[in-house]
């Protein structure tokens, strides 16, 4: 039977939390200073150089409305996507979660881009879909063909 | 010949202020009688003269007689002084006073009493110098303590400053541990080894951060406790100046009664 215990990075948006599976992020860095750019989705926030290539900054916060942690320590998630990097910026990176209880959900619940989540001990955390979660917009938006992104993320 | 003493009654009277009783006698009878506003003698002008009465005695004796009574008979203690009077070797009757005791004691009394007062007020001097002395040594150590708070207050500043270094190492100290967990995690299994070392500096960062909220909590604590100390010194501070300003009160009321029994003791020496 496939072992299924994965690892995970724990963060939260606002006053919840996350995980996403670790493979797909690529490093955590504090917040920098981000260039804004004309007729990106309003979730974009702009790009940012990080030793000498573009990254593109997402903020699910405005997609998803959400207020930012007053508290909190941001970070920017950097996922790698072909060529391309792209930061999630979060509230705050909580910690290395390792796990094999994984449990599916139905996907109309929670905007269609969590379909499982992590069993603890002490609480349920859901698994934020990164194939979902970057497919439509950004990619079109990156001038990427959406399959093309997906297989992307998969060639990990 | 005894009509001439008559003027002697309102004089002796007035001698004793008013207070003492004065009476003239023959042989036989009261014949001048003047009360005194302390001693009311149950004599009236005509009354035969008791054969108990020191005035009695003057007569029949030749000399000067004194009695002393206490207090129960007119309810203050009193003396009586009769004289004889003699003319020409013959004894014509007498004058005699009666006059509270206190009137007696009162000048022996005043100089005693003025004495003690004196030699008790050199005391309460001395007493007040010395309670002067330590009100001004309370004040300055207050002083000291106020200051030496200001200066632990200073320090527990600079301590802040080490705790926010701390807690900012802490915090890039976990960073570093993730993105080393990440690195390893990508380097398979070559990666395992370098894994458990970024694995023992995340736990460094939580105990870092952990520490870092200990010492602050406890920064806290002797920060509110120098705001206590403050305030008492505040109070204590307002408490010496009350002090400060009773002891001067005090010390010009010391000068004035000095000044008082000075002239009391004067006085009760002239007497």
């Amino acid at each position: 039977m496939e072992d299924l215990t994965k690892q995970y990075i724990q963060f939260k948006l606002g006053e919840q939390d996350y995980v996403i599976e670790m493979l797909y992020v690529r490093e955590i860095i504090k917040p920098v200073e981000i260039t804004k750019l004309l007729g990106s989705p309003n979730f974009v926030q702009g790009v940012t150089k990080l030793r000498d290539k573009v990254l593109t900054i997402i903020s699910l916060h405005k997609k998803f409305k959400i207020m930012n942690l007053v508290k909190g320590e941001p970070r920017i998630i950097i996922f790698e996507f072909g060529n391309e990097k792209i930061g999630l910026i979060v509230d705050e990176v909580v910690e290395i979660i390792e796990t094999n209880h994984i449990e599916k959900i139905p996907s109309f619940i929670h905007h269609g881009i969590i379909h499982k989540l992590i069993k603890l001990q002490d609480n349920i955390i859901p698994i934020l879909d990164v194939e979902i979660l970057f497919s439509n917009e950004v990619a079109t938006w990156l001038n990427l063909e959406e399959n093309e992104a997906v297989s992307n993320l998969k060639l990990r | 010949m005894l009509k001439q003493y008559f003027q002697m009654v309102p004089m002796l009277h007035d001698v004793l202020f008013g207070k003492g009783a004065v009476a003239l006698y023959d042989c036989e009878k009261f014949i001048e009688m003047k009360q005194g506003s302390r001693i009311t003698m149950p004599i009236k002008v005509g009354d035969i003269i008791p054969e108990s009465s020191g005035a009695y005695d003057s007569i029949h004796q030749g000399k000067r007689i004194t009695q002393e009574f206490g207090a129960e008979v007119y309810g203050v203690a009193y003396y009586t002084i009769a004289y004889p009077i003699v003319t020409n070797g013959e004894i014509i009757g007498g004058i005699a006073i009666a006059i509270s005791s206190e009137m007696v004691y009162a000048s022996q009394k005043l100089q005693d009493m003025s004495h003690e007062l004196a030699s008790s007020m050199e005391q309460i001097s001395a007493a007040i110098e010395t309670i002067a002395i330590s009100a001004q040594q309370l004040a300055t150590n207050g002083q000291n303590v106020s200051e030496s708070s200001m200066n632990v207050n200073i320090k527990a500043e600079e301590m802040d400053e080490v705790v926010r270094y701390i807690d900012s190492v802490a915090c890039d100290t976990k960073l570093l541990g993730l993105n080393a967990s990440i690195e390893a995690a990508r380097a398979g299994e070559f990666g395992k080894g370098f894994g458990v070392v970024a694995s023992e500096i995340r736990s460094m960062a939580v105990a870092s951060a952990g520490s870092g909220r200990d010492i602050r909590k406890l920064i806290g604590g002797i920060r509110k406790l120098i705001g206590h100390m403050a305030d008492e010194l505040d109070k204590f501070g307002g408490n010496t100046q009350e002090v400060a300003a009773s002891i001067q009160e005090i010390g010009a009321s010391v000068e004035s009664l000095t000044q008082t029994a000075e002239q009391l003791a004067e006085m009760a020496e002239k007497l």
